[in-house]
């Protein structure tokens, strides 16, 4: 059984966690992030936030979390996370958004189009329509970097900045397109 | 790089979801062990999330590998020891579950087959009811279908020697037990010529009046053999001279003749129905001296056909202890005119009448 949720998506596993209460695929699900859970916590990590205390809470919080999760799992966590070492447990945790995002809509579309050639070629034409409405800069950096596979690091030299700063950048461009689209009715 | 394919399919690559990292792409992006499509891919990944980018930051410190590695199988086998199923803990609760659920149906399978037992045993019973349950009620119609007249008619007297299959009649039989005392007052109130008649069989009377009511109840009930037709009658069956009028005058050899002729015929086994009873009944008011009342019995059978012969005969015979001669006389005429098994004794009468 464990071997067989391993092949499954996250998608799939929320599934089986938000119907059926599937303990298992929770623990599948969790094992699967919890590197990148460990990875992201241990610069929060200290003598107030012990690993032994903080890694269980943050595992059953989740699982809770998980229960009534809808988005993105890697999103989950780290709000989880940013959640559980910045602001305590004095707040309750807000609610994830019920519907998804422009971005997640997105894509969404491009997965379930697949192979579908004429849903391609319908999301490819609006894509290049809603890039013609970016700012040259913009429409240069995302041509660099998704069409022409640059690297970030490349980006950064280019540009004489971090990073961080290109990651940043092309992330509120990739927003901007989601939701020109959106409200196109892609 | 990729950069042979369509730009319709690069562009897509926009929007296209990437997973996470797992832990084999997280250490050799960071130990720069990847190849530059992998590479892109996971830059293209890390844009979206940001879980990805704080991890990558976070191992970019040397300081922070060796807690990573520790950290992460430990967390690896909390989460699959907490989350990992309890087999043995399943089965304690399956058990039970399926113990119920047999005891369940077996209740149901017992309960069903007690309404099958019990529902076949009452169905049983009542057709072994049906079966078995007491004549009384169908007394009129079975005495529209099997009566049969008996051959001569028969006075209570005479029934208690009468022959086995008469005595299975024990519903009316047995009315006769009582009667021997009338009998007997009878006997004592005949006539001296008839009571020289009976003088002359003293030895036949007394072992008829010897039997005591406990034997012929035992005679009723054992069963007996059958009288051939040609056998010699027993000393008891002297008394069917009682059938005959009371006053009777002709000699007993005649009689005996008669009755012989009688009892030769064939006796199918009277069934006891009503017709048979009232026409008993009236032959023991006939006894009792109570004429009137005999003669209103037998003028109640008047109407059927298989006793109108007898019933004649006897209105006859007590017509004329009446003095009513005229109808003894009329009814007497119309016996022989029957020419039945009492024709010989009507003309008898007729002529001693006369």
């Amino acid at each position: 059984m464990h071997l067989l949720l391993n092949n499954l998506n996250d998608k799939e596993l929320l599934l089986r966690i938000r119907k059926l209460q599937d303990r298992e695929a929770a623990g599948v699900l969790l094992d699967r992030y919890s590197h990148l859970l460990v990875a992201t916590s241990l610069p929060r990590l200290g003598p107030e936030n012990a690993a032994e205390e903080a890694f269980p809470a943050l595992v059953r919080q989740l699982f809770t979390r998980l229960q009534s999760s809808y988005g993105k799992v890697s999103d989950t966590i780290y709000e989880m996370v940013q959640y559980y070492f910045h602001k305590g447990n004095k707040n309750p945790l807000p609610y994830p958004p019920s519907s998804p995002t422009a971005i997640q809509r997105l894509e969404n579309r491009v997965d379930l189009a697949g192979n579908n050639p004429i849903e391609k070629d319908t999301i490819a034409s609006r894509l290049e329509e809603g890039l013609n409405t970016l700012q040259p800069e913009e429409r240069q950096l995302v041509t660099r970097f998704y069409l022409e596979h640059q690297s970030l690091q490349e980006l950064a030299r280019a540009q004489h900045t971090t990073t961080d700063k290109i990651r940043n950048h092309l992330r509120q461009i990739r927003k901007k397109l989601a939701t020109h689209l959106m409200d196109q009715r892609l | 790089m990729n950069n042979q394919t369509p730009r319709q399919e690069r562009i897509l690559k926009i929007f296209t979801p990437v997973r996470c990292m797992n832990r084999d792409q997280l250490l050799r992006y960071q130990r720069g062990q990847m190849t530059a499509v992998e590479k892109h891919l996971i830059e293209q990944h890390m844009v979206d999330c940001d879980l990805c980018h704080h991890a990558l930051l976070a191992l970019e410190n040397p300081k922070n590998h060796e807690p990573y590695d520790r950290l992460s199988q430990q967390l690896s086998l909390f989460i699959q020891r907490e989350y990992a199923p309890a087999p043995k803990q399943q089965k304690q609760q399956v058990r039970p579950a399926r113990q119920v659920m047999s005891r369940e149906s077996l209740l149901s399978y017992f309960w069903v087959i007690m309404f099958i037992v019990i529902g076949g045993g009452s169905v049983f019973l009542l057709q072994q009811h049906l079966k078995n349950r007491p004549a009384f009620p169908l007394l009129p119609a079975r005495a529209a279908e099997a009566l049969v007249i008996p051959p001569a008619p028969q006075p209570a007297a005479a029934v208690s020697a009468a022959p086995p299959e008469e005595k299975k009649t024990t519903p009316v039989i047995q009315t006769h037990y009582g009667n021997r005392d009338t009998v007997q007052r009878r006997v004592a109130a005949l006539s001296a010529k008839d009571s020289a008649q009976l003088k002359k069989k003293p030895a036949k009377d007394t072992v008829r009046k010897s039997t005591p009511d406990s034997n012929a109840r035992v005679a009723l009930k054992a069963p007996q053999p059958p009288v051939a037709k040609d056998t010699p009658k027993p000393k008891t069956e002297k008394l069917a001279v009682n059938t005959t009028p009371i006053q009777q005058e002709q000699p007993p050899a005649k009689e005996t003749e008669e009755e012989k002729k009688a009892e030769e015929a064939p006796r199918p086994a009277p069934p006891v129905s009503g017709e048979e009873a009232m026409y008993r009944a009236a032959m023991q008011l006939k006894q009792q001296g109570d004429v009137n009342g005999a003669i209103n019995q037998l003028k109640k059978l008047s109407g059927n056909n298989r006793y109108e012969e007898r019933v004649k005969y006897q209105l006859a015979i007590l017509y004329r202890n009446k003095g009513q001669n005229g109808k003894a006389r009329r009814l007497l005429k119309d016996v022989v005119k029957m020419d039945g098994n009492l024709k010989a004794q009507a003309q008898a009468e007729l002529s001693n009448m006369n």
